[in-house]
């Protein structure tokens, strides 16, 4: 399927007094119509600033310095802020976690549903009344009606986070971008939202891009995960191929890190988990298990290692065989 | 079997939350630990899981109920009596920065509960906080050091630290990885889990992760708006729980393997507030099982097996829908 | 396990923590002219209180012979005053009584209003006779601020007669609630936060965790409010001084010379009011300078 966004070689970087650091480096990526792709990495890889890069919404210090993000087949870094506003919670639609914090606390929540429906179309009061108590219905919150008229103050996080997704729904979205779906909510709560959004995107076909790092989401909500290591894409395969045997080192540790049982480690040596992405080379290499000499000459490619799998790792076909036989 | 190291009956905690009306955070709770197991306390928010922690240290005082460590009924003592205690139930906190007195060095903070043990003088003092400090696998470059020196997981090995340092019977883990990113929780819960084996601690483990729980604990309680409904043995639990409560929270963890399929079991609606709790089960707004009688008499905690026990009345029903694991 | 080895590393680590916080305020300083005003300005009024006395011209509490009320000219920078004193050596050694008092009082009511400010307010919202001494150092603290301070000065001066220690103790008085407020608000979140509790565990009385955990983690607002407290506490002398109840003359002290000076400014002898309150002015600005700035410091939100 044709992608709906391209991201080519984007590269965001931070403003500090010694200097501008790097936050993404010439990220490339797809995301096709309908599809659920999975974002992975932990606090430092940049996966939040992708997500707002894209919507154009990043703020000094940070700055985009070079690529294209492509939306349809338009660079959305060449349109005006009119244009951009137009399409920020038309087409393009984000979540983020702490979902209160992003509804205005001294507005209803029917009339902030109702100024986004009228933000981006004309429709008379009474016809986005109507539309909001659909909007609130399909998002399961009980008794819409009467909703309507309630602050985001007298909802639980649970139904922020389902208002936040009505409002995502307001418009035609074809890409639903979702920051960290579990953070602050509890996990019967959190289940609930996620199997809302799966539904509600699979019926709109929305193509969702989920941000988290829970690998677990990842793992019941998603075709495809890319995992992000220092602003860089390390690891990028469909689903059932990632969990049967990651082949970046990164993505092992992660992998393991998450499960519910401590698992085997092997043979393989200690490393300090703690440790600072290298400056040169692999910028894994100090907490890579499986490094060798090559590693610290050059940032390995982005390379094919499989059907439908790219991992950026000179040992990661190694791995994958070695995976294979055991 | 090893000796009962505590033993929790009918713990309750009210809060008065103003115009007459009461928050019971913590109702007739009961458990016990024994000398080296490590007990999960489960729960979603309002479960009442970190009051019922608190109380155990006597951080706040509950409104009624025993509490006893190691034969000493802990609420009949003074809090100055308790301080002797102290010494043997420690706790590691949720925020690992926050936790650690900002303007103390390392080695400081560490010794600061053996101030509770007067024997020992500066030299023993120091050399119990260089060996903690050798157990959490820092080095003793530490000791001099100011937290804010250290990463969020570094900081959450010196309260680990602190809290071994006075060579304790009992651990409360109050949510201790929940601040933590997923490699450096696995190696603080992988390290939680060494220690015990080593040592020979008791943890009571306070989480909402649940897999977190089920990689180092050995039995787990589930709480749900302030009381325990089901305890038993962690797999056990886990593979085919017999409360509806548990049911619906077990199948919603997601586990990270896409393969993994549990039958799912689904409550409707939200927690409800835990103001005004009415008569009867907690779960009865909820629950796909809910009868008459639920809503009369709360259900009384009946075993099942060893070590096992279940507040519903249709716990045995529930049973017949077998394990949670499809394949 | 490192119980092998169990004597102290040999050399003690550097105090990275210190090293840095100097550098910090080094930068932070060089990047601020108005604190650098207001910091030389300090240093100048402490140097003058220890030496000030000493480097004047002339000796500043006897009359010289011939005409007073001299214009400020090569011999007298500033003139004479009424009974032909010097006015510029006067005024360099006004600093010795005025700061000194400042200084004494400023310390008195820091040290009173930080415990006094810990005990309300860790001890408040509790119970029993803790709960009830926070209760009661709080209204003593609402009745003094109650009145209006310069009157309340006044009072308190006149109940005893005029005399620096007088106007000291006045002034530690006057300035203790309003340290103690300042330290009770830093406590009140400083107690919320986990590590208190952590000491809870480690056995601490509460006494102890108030003073040895909570107190160094509060005490920041409080050190940023000495410097401009001590303006206003020599701005406070100067006005008692100048009322006469503060220095007796014939003490040089900036008040009691505005008030010497002030009829002959209604007669054209304009230097013998205008210089001690110019100085005056100065020293105040340089105290509020300096305060501004360390609050501006040591805030943590503008740290990184």
């Amino acid at each position: 399927m044709a992608p709906i966004l391209e991201l080519r070689e984007l590269s965001v970087s931070y403003e500090t007094q010694g200097g501008a650091r790097a936050v993404l480096s010439k990220l490339s990526l797809d995301v096709s119509a309908g599809e659920a792709l999975g974002i992975v990495g932990e606090s430092g890889s940049g996966k939040t600033v992708l997500v707002r890069s894209i919507l154009g919404l990043l703020d000094p210090p940070f700055r985009t310095d070079h690529g294209t993000v492509v939306f349809e087949g338009r660079d959305l870094r060449q349109l005006d802020e009119q244009s951009f506003r137009q399409l920020r919670g038309g087409s393009i639609a984000l979540t983020t976690p702490e979902p209160r914090k992003h509804l205005n606390p001294l507005i209803s929540i029917g009339r902030q549903i109702v100024n986004v429906l009228r933000a981006h179309q004309t429709l008379a009061e009474q016809a986005a009344r109507t539309r909001t108590i659909e909007l609130l219905r399909a998002v399961g919150i009980p008794d819409p009606e009467r909703r309507l008229a309630a602050y985001p103050h007298e909802l639980s996080g649970g139904m922020c986070q389902r208002v936040i997704i009505a409002m995502a729904l307001a418009h035609q979205t074809k890409l639903l971008l979702v920051d960290e779906p579990t953070a602050g909510l509890d996990v019967t709560i959190s289940r609930q939202i996620l199997d809302l959004m799966h539904e509600l995107a699979v019926s709109h076909g929305t193509a969702l891009m989920l941000v988290s790092r829970d690998l677990g989401v990842v793992a019941h909500y998603c075709r495809r995960v890319a995992v992000m290591y220092d602003g860089r894409i390390v690891e990028d395969a469909p689903v059932e191929a990632f969990f049967a045997g990651p082949a970046h080192p990164y993505s092992r540790q992660l992998l393991r890190a998450a499960a519910a049982s401590r698992g085997k480690r092997g043979a393989e040596k200690r490393v300090d988990a703690l440790a600072e992405p290298a400056r040169t080379g692999c910028p894994f290499r100090p907490r890579c298990p499986v490094a060798v000499a090559a590693c610290a000459t050059a940032v390995p490619a982005l390379q094919q290692v499989a059907a439908g799998r790219r991992a950026r790792c000179l040992r990661a076909e190694a791995l994958l065989r070695q995976e294979l036989a055991a | 079997m090893a000796a009962t190291l505590l033993q929790v009956s009918d713990l309750t905690k009210i809060f008065p939350v103003g115009g007459g009306h009461q928050l019971k955070a913590v109702s007739e709770v009961s458990f016990t630990i024994r000398r080296g197991e490590a007990l999960a306390l489960v729960g979603e928010s309002g479960s009442g899981k970190t009051t019922t922690g608190r109380c155990l240290l006597r951080l706040i005082e509950p409104t009624a109920g025993h509490i006893q460590f190691d034969g000493v009924d802990i609420l009949a003592q003074t809090q100055r009596q308790f301080r002797a205690l102290r010494p043997r139930m420690q706790m590691v906190f949720q925020e690992p920065y926050d936790s650690l007195s900002p303007r103390m060095r390392v080695g400081r903070i560490i010794e600061e509960p053996l101030r509770m043990l007067p024997e020992l003088d500066a030299a023993e003092r120091q050399r119990r906080a260089l060996e903690v400090l050798g157990m959490v696998r820092l080095g003793r470059a530490a000791y001099d050091r100011y937290p804010h020196q250290f990463s969020a997981g570094q900081q959450q090995r010196i309260g680990i630290a602190r809290a071994l340092v006075t060579r304790p019977d009992l651990v409360l883990l109050d949510e201790p990885t929940s601040a933590l990113d997923v490699s450096v929780r696995a190696e603080i819960l992988d390290l939680l889990s060494d220690l015990q084996a080593e040592l020979g601690l008791a943890y009571l483990f306070i989480s909402h992760d649940l897999t977190a729980v089920r990689r180092v604990c050995q039995r787990v309680a589930i709480m749900y708006l302030g009381r325990i409904v089901e305890t038993g043995e962690t797999e056990q639990i886990f593979e085919a729980p017999l409360h509806p409560y548990s049911r619906a929270l077990l199948s919603s963890v997601l586990y990270p393997d896409p393969a993994s399929r549990l039958s799912r079991y689904v409550l409707t609606g939200e927690i409800p507030s835990p103001i005004d709790l009415p008569q009867g089960c907690h779960l009865a707004s909820r629950c796909p099982m809910v009868e008459p009688r639920c809503r009369s008499a709360y259900p009384p905690m009946d075993r099942f097996g060893e070590g096992r026990s279940v507040a519903c009345y249709r716990a045995q029903e529930m049973r017949a829908l077998g394990g949670l694991t499809t394949h | 396990m490192s119980s092998d080895n169990p004597s102290l590393p040999a050399t003690p680590l550097p105090r990275v923590g210190q090293q840095t916080a100097w550098r910090d305020f080094l930068s932070f300083t060089r990047q601020r002219g108005g604190f650098q005003l207001g910091l030389a300005i300090v240093a100048l009024s402490l140097g003058l209180a220890v030496f000030g006395p000493h480097i004047g011209p002339y000796p500043t509490e006897t009359a010289l012979p011939g005409m007073p009320l001299q214009p400020p000219s090569w011999r007298h920078w500033m003139g004479t005053d009424v009974s032909n004193m010097d006015i510029f050596s006067r005024v360099i050694a006004a600093p010795r009584i005025d700061l000194t008092i400042a200084l004494v009082s400023t310390a008195i009511a820091f040290a009173g209003g930080v415990a006094l400010g810990v005990i309300s307010g860790f001890f408040g919202g509790g119970r029993g006779v803790p709960k009830l001494l926070s209760e009661g150092i709080m209204r003593a603290a609402d009745i003094i601020q109650a009145f209006p301070v310069f009157i309340f000065a006044l009072a308190l001066v006149g109940f005893r007669g005029p005399g620096t220690e007088n106007v000291i103790a006045a002034l530690a008085f006057l300035n203790i609630p309003y340290f103690l407020r300042i330290t009770r608000g830093a406590v009140l979140q400083v107690r919320e936060r986990p590590f208190v509790e952590a000491q809870r565990c480690a056995g601490n009385s509460e006494w102890r965790i108030a003073f040895v955990h909570v107190m160094p983690n509060a005490l920041t607002p409080p050190l940023a409010n000495i410097s401009p407290t001590i303006g206003f506490s020599i701005l406070l002398t100067s006005g008692l001084s100048f009322v006469g109840a503060g220095v007796p003359v014939p003490t040089p002290e900036w008040g009691s010379m505005i008030a010497i000076g002030a009829p002959n400014m209604m007669t054209g002898q304009w230097w013998t009011a205008l210089f001690p309150g110019l100085v005056l002015g100065i020293v105040i600005l340089g105290y509020a300078l300096v305060g501004d700035g360390l609050k501006e410091f040591l805030d943590p939100v503008n740290k990184r």
